[in-house]
């Protein structure tokens, strides 16, 4: 899977649980998942345990703690799936 | 005192049982706290109180110490009856209050040094009229329950206080200047909620 997959579905997934659904339809790496797509603190585990799921991957607790940004996410679940 | 606070709407629909994710249980509470939940009828409701317990004394750690991440089992919470909790996290001690109706329940946290047991800090839930509101709208209208707080404590119109983040921790500022009041914001759902107490002072003798 190349990194602009990896975006579409990472979008895709953090796009459920935001409550500013605008900002996910123009979600670019910068974008802070907390700050600017209003995705609550419960939500976000939701989110992590959502891209093991769909990446078939683990995110360890210290790993989904570095994740702020869209951006991040994709690194991280690049480094995972390599 | 420094305090956190969590408010969560328990009809929310994405705090529904059913919604939230298979494994979160698993990811987010240690064993001990899982098995607080393994009773049907009170699971729900037990969930999102050790939940608020975790997020309320995680936002008073994070003040404490800005390095402090929010890693949900490494706070670790002992209900004690509907009304408290304890909570560790590393050599910290947290005492959380819980209050609640039907459909939501507020957790207020401080931390516990054993000397200030019996005092507690002030809160205020509201709920939004007319059912969920927009993000821009809770943090607006939380801002403005929480310089009405700081207001009355102080004796200061509202008005003249702003409500600023520092390091993403709100703080009351007047004419630039910090406020001694500690106060803390949470909005989920059709409900905001805003705990304060007046920061101690160093006595001077
Ligand atoms: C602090 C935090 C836990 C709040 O979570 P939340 O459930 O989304 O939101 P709440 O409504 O309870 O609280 C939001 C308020 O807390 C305050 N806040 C934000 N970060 C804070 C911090 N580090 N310390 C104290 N208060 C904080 C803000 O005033 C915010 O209100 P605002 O957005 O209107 O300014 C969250 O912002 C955070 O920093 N999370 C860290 C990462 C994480 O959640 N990981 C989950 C495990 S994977």
């Amino acid at each position: 899977m190349d990194t602009s997959e990896i975006q579409a579905k990472v979008v895709e997934i953090i796009g459920r649980y935001a409550k500013n659904k605008e900002a996910a339809a123009t979600a670019t790496e910068t974008t802070n998942i907390l700050e600017d797509l209003k995705v609550n603190s419960a939500r976000l585990v939701d989110v992590i345990l959502d891209f093991e799921d769909e990446f078939d991957i683990e995110v360890e607790d210290d790993d989904a703690d570095a994740v702020n940004t869209v951006g991040d996410a994709v690194a991280l679940i690049q480094s995972k799936v390599a | 005192m420094i305090v956190g606070n969590d408010v969560v709407d328990l009809r929310h629909p994405e705090n529904q049982p059913r919604a939230i994710h298979p494994r979160f249980d698993e990811r987010v509470f240690t064993p001990a706290e899982r098995a607080g939940l393994t009773h049907e009828v009170t699971a729900h409701r037990t969930r999102w109180l050790m939940w608020a317990a975790k997020e309320s004394a995680f936002k008073v750690a994070r003040k404490l110490d800005p390095g402090v991440r929010f890693l949900p089992r490494r706070f670790s919470v002992q209900l004690e009856g509907k009304k408290w909790a304890a909570v560790r996290h590393a050599a910290e001690r947290f005492r959380v209050s819980f209050c609640g109706g039907d459909d939501w329940v507020h957790a207020t946290a401080t931390r516990f040094d054993g000397s200030d047991a019996t005092r507690e800090p002030s809160g205020m839930v509201e709920r939004v009229p007319g059912g969920e509101s927009s993000a821009e709208y809770a943090s607006a209208r939380v801002r403005a329950l929480a310089r009405s707080a700081v207001g009355s404590v102080l004796s200061i119109a509202p008005r003249e206080i702003e409500i600023a983040k520092v390091a993403n921790v709100p703080v009351a500022l007047r004419r630039k200047l910090l406020l001694p009041v500690d106060f803390s914001l949470s909005h989920h759902g059709r409900f905001l909620a805003v705990a304060w107490s007046l920061r101690e002072q160093r006595s001077s003798q």
